[in-house]
């Protein structure tokens, strides 16, 4: 509960630095019981989809959606789909927010697999990079992780993945250490 | 078993919405998705849910920026140019072409300024030619100044000023091996 009122304060703090275009999400996409489609992780482990937000446009750099009214509590794990420069949050298997991320050079490419949250920080100064990193969700020992960062398009990372500030503050409340976050490749690496 | 559709109160679009989810709920309507609150109309609902029962994957498809190509990004900023840190300001100035390459040897870091001996004509010499090569006026008939250009063979007071040295040094290792076979006794 700390943490959370924690993170809204700061929410607050980076607020000043807007999404470029917040898409409204009206409908929410049910899939009828018994016939709840899985997404395939890396690994090969299936996890089961039972809503989907329904984002009828196509976003751009700088845009998320995020919606988790009548969600109950659950499992949440993120899906990073770097083949659409995509990442979605699933809580009890459905998808609460969406938001368009950037992720790593080819030079410094970000790693694909399954990944535990190793470490949460609201305020985190890179140490290799010396750059402010808040809402920094470490994911590897090596300092990968998912931070706020400016979302344009033409822009990378050195193998983070970069989300709008005020997504990353929304995403740091729901996520929490240990939860699963799963990098699909991207486009052109099968496997 | 199902209620009539005619005694709820809802309108005619929501009437539709209800009974897709009825037919989907019962298992009658096997491939429909139902959709809680549509803006866009019931057609492109029903291709939305189309979609989304075939793959789930086309709904994030859907929404995406699109993918980045391989090798699209080499670098996380653009290109920018390199200077050595201790050039910060670049010469604008290209060097001649056939500007001939000088090369002076690290002892001599000035030159002499350059003469242009092409302006002098020949056989008409202006003055004295070389006053500088020849030593000064000397009070004494003897010059203290060697003359340039010295030839291999030492003069008598580098010989024995070498060979003071030599002496010196022998004597003081014979000194210093007498002193420690003093001590050792």
């Amino acid at each position: 509960m700390l943490a959370a009122v924690v993170a809204r304060h700061h929410a607050d703090r980076y607020l000043p630095d807007p999404p470029v275009r917040q898409i409204e999400t009206g409908p929410r996409i049910w899939y009828p019981a018994g016939q709840y489609p899985v997404l395939a992780l890396p690994d090969g482990e299936h996890r089961t989809v039972k809503s989907v937000l329904n984002v009828r446009e196509t976003m751009h750099f700088g845009d998320y959606v995020w919606n988790d009214q009548h969600v109950p509590q659950g499992d949440t794990w993120v899906r990073v789909d770097l083949a659409r420069q995509l990442l979605s949050v699933f809580r009890d298997g459905h998808e609460i927010g969406s938001a368009v991320i950037l992720y790593g050079t080819d030079g410094k490419p970000t790693p694909t697999g399954v990944f535990p949250i190793m470490e949460k920080q609201v305020e985190h100064r890179s140490s290799l990079y010396d750059a402010e990193m808040p809402f920094m969700l470490r994911l590897t020992g090596d300092g990968v992780a998912i931070h706020a960062s400016n979302v344009r398009r033409g822009s990378a990372t050195h193998g983070c993945i970069g989300v709008p500030p005020s997504f990353a503050a929304l995403l740091f409340a729901a996520v929490k250490r240990g939860d699963t976050v799963a990098i699909m490749p991207p486009a052109g690496i099968r496997g | 078993m199902l209620p009539k559709l005619s005694r709820l109160k809802i309108a005619g679009r929501g009437r539709r919405l209800v009974l897709l989810g009825l037919l989907a709920a019962s298992g009658v309507g096997t491939g429909y998705v139902a959709i809680d609150r549509s803006e866009g109309g019931i057609g492109g609902a029903k291709a939305a849910m189309m979609a989304a029962l075939a793959d789930p994957l086309s709904l994030f498809t859907d929404r995406s920026p699109g993918g980045r190509e391989p090798g699209a990004l080499t670098q996380t900023k653009g290109p920018r140019e390199r200077t050595l840190t201790q050039t910060r300001e670049r010469p604008h100035t290209t060097p001649k072409a056939a500007a001939p390459v000088e090369h002076v040897l690290a002892s001599v870091r000035e030159r002499p300024p350059f003469v242009d001996e092409g302006a002098i004509p020949y056989g008409q010499p202006e003055g004295p030619i070389t006053p500088d090569i020849l030593p000064p006026e000397s009070p004494g008939p003897f010059s203290p100044v060697t003359p340039p250009g010295g030839g291999g063979v030492p003069e008598p007071a580098t010989w024995a000023m070498l060979m003071i040295g030599f002496f010196s040094i022998g004597t003081a290792l014979r000194r210093r091996q007498r002193l420690a076979a003093v001590a050792n006794r």
